[in-house]
């Protein structure tokens, strides 16, 4: 699962408990793979100020 | 003034030695195993099939938990690490791989490249038939699909690759025995839109004994149709190297209070890395020692925010429910296990 971060990122939700911080370079695979799954019609939670 | 022209020197012995120009000889990094900063062993869990091991190289294997790998001192002579594959689970192929970056190998693209390594297995009862391949990436650079099998196929039949993946050599048994020994492969990069090398090392049996083990070492690819003698670089810069695609700091960060619920502070990588990084904190129970109350806590529900980064570092911070709250403007040491990650 992934959630919206304030700005220029986003929050990936591992299975083993951990969580990633990815940023929006279309160089970071995993922000490439979080476009894939965007394409596939997901939609990540919103973000949440602190 | 007379001039000499020469492609290589032999020794005395017939061996080859070096070219002439050695700057940027072999393209892998970490060929000798010997940067570790993810740890030195991976089980269950973190040895799940397109999981980066030891630097640069990743898990290939026809699901999870296929193998154990640990940083081993099974070495051959003049060797100081190998990457020990174990059999974790049975009758499952396996392997490692490691993408090369477009920056690194695009005036290979095209011309001849050998790939050597040197290798043994515990046992030829079963892990009888080790394979290796030159693998060309014709998608766009640098944008590779890791998990580059699409079905590893019966004992002896090579996998099928997804597509914009193509063997660039024909994979054969290589008769690895118990004894170390040194293998190549040389191959034409001639598909078109190459634009990323992989370099993929497996076993090709469907039939295998757990506890049994695959040793790699001292990997090398390198232009021309001579392996020559593996290049072993200061650790410093086979550190650096690596630290371009992975990072993870030994200890944690002086960090100051931004609020109740966030801590923060600056970074600079040791070195720029390849694009801007993925920021992960383990599943390891961080702490927060906050200099007011000079108070250990941990923190719950650690949530790193690397939303202020780029390629060169930048700034970092933290979000959860601390067990010593943070005050505003005040320093304190987080302890959490931190990591920067832009791997191909």
């Amino acid at each position: 699962m992934y959630k919206l971060q304030e700005k220029n990122s986003v929050l990936k939700f591992n299975s083993d408990g951990s969580i990633l911080s990815i940023p929006f370079d279309p160089a970071n695979t995993d922000y490439q793979a979080y476009l894939k799954w965007l394409e596939e019609g997901n939609t990540p939670l919103p973000a949440e100020n602190t | 003034m007379s001039q000499l022209q020469v492609n290589r020197i032999n020794d005395a012995s017939g061996g080859v030695l070096a070219p002439i120009s050695s700057v940027m000889r072999n393209r892998i990094i970490n060929g000798g195993m010997d940067i570790a900063q993810r740890g030195t062993s991976f089980t269950s869990g973190a040895n799940n099939n397109d999981a980066y091991v030891l630097d640069r190289f990743y898990i290939l294997s026809d699901g999870n938990d296929a193998i154990d790998v640990t940083q081993t001192t099974t070495v051959p002579t003049g060797a100081k690490f190998s990457i020990g594959l174990d059999v974790e689970t049975t009758n499952k192929k396996f392997g490692i791989a490691q993408i090369i970056e477009n920056a690194n190998c695009f005036d290979a693209i095209g011309g001849q490249v050998t790939l050597s390594f040197q290798a043994k297995v515990s046992s030829t009862a079963k892990l009888d038939n080790v394979k290796c391949a030159i693998v060309a990436w014709s998608g766009t650079a640098d944008t590779v699909t890791s998990d580059i099998i699409s079905a590893w196929g019966a004992e002896g039949t090579n996998p099928t690759l997804i597509a914009n993946a193509t063997y660039e050599n024909s994979p054969a048994n290589l008769n690895v025995t118990t004894s170390f020994a040194t293998y190549s492969v040389t191959a034409n990069v001639d598909t078109a839109s190459t634009s990323n090398i992989i370099v993929f090392i497996w076993s090709d049996v469907t039939d295998t004994t757990a506890g049994d083990f695959l040793y790699i070492t001292n990997v090398q690819l390198e232009k021309g149709t001579q392996a020559t003698s593996f290049e072993y670089r200061q650790y410093t810069t086979e550190l650096q190297l690596c630290q371009r695609y992975f990072w993870k700091p030994s200890q944690g960060f002086l960090m100051q209070g931004i609020s109740s619920a966030r801590i923060g502070t600056n970074v600079f990588f040791p070195v720029t890395m390849r694009a801007t990084p993925t920021m992960s904190i383990a599943t390891t129970t961080p702490y927060w020692e906050s200099v007011p109350y000079a108070t250990l806590g941990s923190i719950t529900s650690a949530v790193a925010d690397g939303s202020k980064l780029a390629s060169a570092g930048g700034v970092i911070s933290v979000t959860g429910t601390f067990g010593t709250t943070p005050v505003q403007n005040y320093p304190g040491f987080f302890g959490g296990e931190t990591a920067f990650s832009v791997e191909l």
